[in-house]
């Protein structure tokens, strides 16, 4: 299997005043290609750092984070961009949709960072808002939608790039336990017939065991690999 | 590019009221340059339209020294004009006529009543009434204008005739003139300025008797070749110098007049487009106060745009465009209210003051003025802009 995303001996330390606070120790980590992983652990534990350093929204510490086997360490704000644009898709606890732009606009918009032409934008989206069953609700703004809804959204947003990985964080936090259900279905769905890697943090104890490759951390340290 | 807009119109219809409370200081800083400059813009074609009946070939000479503000006959001091003077200048050559002119306050008696007002003491022949009238653009409403003969007869002003005295003077009426009793002949058309609405023109030679004076006022020179002006004024100016033994007099050529007329009209606007300015940059601190709030409650949303694959340039110029946006809609709404202003200044004065200003607003004022307001919009918008583009995304995803 091909390793796309690789950590290597990763911390995360926070400067409080004079406090050092570790979010992550020395860390290491592999995503491969269409790996089905989930994160546990307790609140503070370094479950949302690790992913922000996964997705490359910010850079460790100490250790190194490979994209696709080369080193991200010198790589420009620019650089991160463009690897989160066209590799990853986000999905986030409270949805984090804009709030002033409707379903359609919402999924549009990563294409739009990424130049994708005006026809192909709309096409794409309208087909990933079918994929997630919102087919009807496209012109609907968030405020419209249920919590269910508006994930579901965030995750034909994630996926409007075609990216190889998607992370998760907490995706079904803010959810009741059937909307939380369909979320959860569409993304094994994503897993098991896109063959894309699929990373979420969940408290779900049943939702964690459904995955291949589980990972339990604490104080910043993975615990237990299974 | 027409995402851009549609998202920045978008924001700013969010906050309806912001947006116009910040629009506010732009709107009444690109009136005020519309509405100034516009006024402006049509007082100096007037001065220019007046400048053309005046014709550029004139050379005008007042006592008075040189240094003295204005072109004014009534100025104290120096050697007066007379006719001593005349037969120097005729003596310069390329000159086509030597016309002098008396303008002194007299008292005018009709029936009862007694005023004060101004009578201009003009030569009656008629190559002198030609250049007089040209210059002028005297035109006889009522009656009919000088002739050589002529003695103690008035053409009167339009006020004079309409509303000076209580009743209305009219043409073969008599009034008296310090004392001496003068035929109304003419009556001039409404020219616009009080002082020429006002005055009582009567010929040279009467003049001088009543207003007990051989001075004069004025002396304007006809130069025969428009290109020689400049020479013959710096001729007649050598040869008074000479016979007053001093630079007693003021000597301007209608081109310098025109200058000095245009240049005080330009210093007037400067200094208006200044305050106007001032305004503006009020106007830009709004915008970016705005702005900088916008950036801060969006700050989760500029996180999740970084997260989903935005560059810092992207976030840039989303937030510039919306700037701009602002500073655009502030040019547009700022442009009609000035023309609006404009308008109405331009109907006040003909109303009331009667001196006709037609305001002219240009395509380069307007074009000038919706640029000049997204450039202050850009500019009051870069630094929240940077402040966006900048965050971090980990912490701007946080945000709470
Ligand atoms: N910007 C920051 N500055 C300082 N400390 C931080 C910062 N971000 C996170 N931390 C700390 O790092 C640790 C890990 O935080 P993180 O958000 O990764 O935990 P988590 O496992 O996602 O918790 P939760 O389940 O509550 O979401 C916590 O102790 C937190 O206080
Ligand atoms: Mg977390």
């Amino acid at each position: 299997m091909r390793s796309i995303i690789e950590l290597k001996n990763v911390s995360k330390i926070y400067q409080l005043g004079k406090v050092e606070v570790k979010a992550l120790n020395n860390v290491s980590f592999s995503i491969g290609s269409s790996d089905l992983i989930s994160i546990m652990g307790p609140s503070g534990s370094g479950k949302s750092t690790l992913l922000d350093i996964i997705g490359l929204l910010t850079k460790p510490t100490l250790g190194q984070v490979f994209v696709d086997h080369v080193p991200t360490t010198e790589m420009d704000n620019d650089q991160m961009a463009e690897i989160r644009r066209k590799k990853i898709g986000f999905i986030f606890q409270t949805f984090n949709l804009i709030p002033r732009l409707t379903a359609l606009e919402n999924v549009m918009l990563p294409m739009w960072f990424a130049g994708v032409p005006d026809e192909e934008k709309k096409k794409r989206a309208t087909h990933l808002l079918e994929i997630v069953g919102l087919g009807p609700r496209i012109n609907h703004r968030p405020t419209e939608m249920s919590g269910g809804e508006r994930q579901r959204v965030a995750i034909a947003r994630a996926l409007a790039n075609n990216p190889e990985v998607i992370l998760a964080d907490e995706p079904t936090g803010n959810l009741d336990s059937k909307a939380g259900e369909q979320v959860i279905d569409i993304l094994l769905k994503l897993h098991k017939n896109e063959k894309r890697a699929v990373v979420i943090v969940t408290h779900d104890p049943s939702l964690a065991r459904k995955a291949k490759k589980r990972i339990k951390i604490k104080d910043g340290k993975i615990v237990k690999r299974g | 590019m027409i995402e851009l807009v549609k998202v920045a119109f978008r924001n700013l219809m969010q906050q309806k009221v912001r947006s116009l409370l910040t629009l506010l200081g732009i709107i009444i800083g690109i009136a005020a340059i519309v509405a100034l400059v516009s006024v402006g813009d049509g007082l100096q074609y007037a001065v220019n339209q007046q400048f053309e009946m005046l014709g550029m070939d004139k050379i005008m000479i007042s006592p008075g020294s040189p240094k003295s503000p204005g072109f004014s006959g009534l100025a104290f001091g120096g050697r007066a004009l007379n006719d001593r003077d005349i037969k120097i200048i005729e003596k310069v050559g390329g000159i086509e006529t030597v016309a002098p002119m008396i303008v002194k306050s007299a008292t005018i008696k009709m029936g009862k009543e007694t005023i004060y007002t101004y009578v201009a003491g003009i030569p009656t022949e008629k190559k002198f009434m030609q250049m007089i009238e040209d210059m002028q653009g005297y035109k006889i409403k009522e009656g009919r204008n000088f002739m050589e003969s002529d003695k103690y007869v008035a053409v009167i002003g339009y006020g004079v005739h309409n509303d000076l005295f209580e009743k209305k003077v009219r043409v073969r009426e008599k009034i008296k003139i310090n004392n001496r009793t003068f035929r109304v002949i003419g009556i001039m058309e409404k020219i616009g300025n009080p002082i020429d609405d006002y005055t009582i023109t009567v010929p040279l030679e009467a003049s001088k008797e009543i207003l007990n004076t051989t001075d004069y006022s004025y002396i304007i020179v006809d130069v025969k070749d428009t290109e020689d002006v400049s020479k013959v004024a710096d001729k007649i100016k050598q040869e008074l110098k000479k016979d007053h033994n001093a630079e007693d007099f003021k000597l301007q050529t209608s081109e310098q007049l025109k200058d000095t007329a245009a240049s005080i009209l330009s210093i007037i606007q400067a200094i208006f487009v200044g305050i106007a300015a001032i305004s503006l940059v009020v106007g830009g601190i709004g915008i970016m106060n705005t702005m900088l709030m916008a950036v801060m409650e969006r700050t989760r949303e500029i996180g999740v745009m970084k997260a989903i694959g935005a560059t810092e340039k992207r976030i840039m110029s989303i937030f510039l465009t919306e700037s701009a946006f602002v500073g655009m809609i502030g040019g547009v709404l700022g442009i009609a209210l000035g023309s609006l202003v404009s308008f109405g200044v331009s109907h006040a004065a003909s109303m009331y003051t009667s001196v006709a200003i037609k305001t002219i607003i240009s395509p380069y004022l307007v074009v000038g003025a919706l640029l000049f307001s997204m450039v202050v919009g850009i500019i009051s918008g870069a630094y929240p802009a940077l402040r966006a583009a900048r965050m971090d995304p980990v912490e701007a995803l946080r945000w709470e």
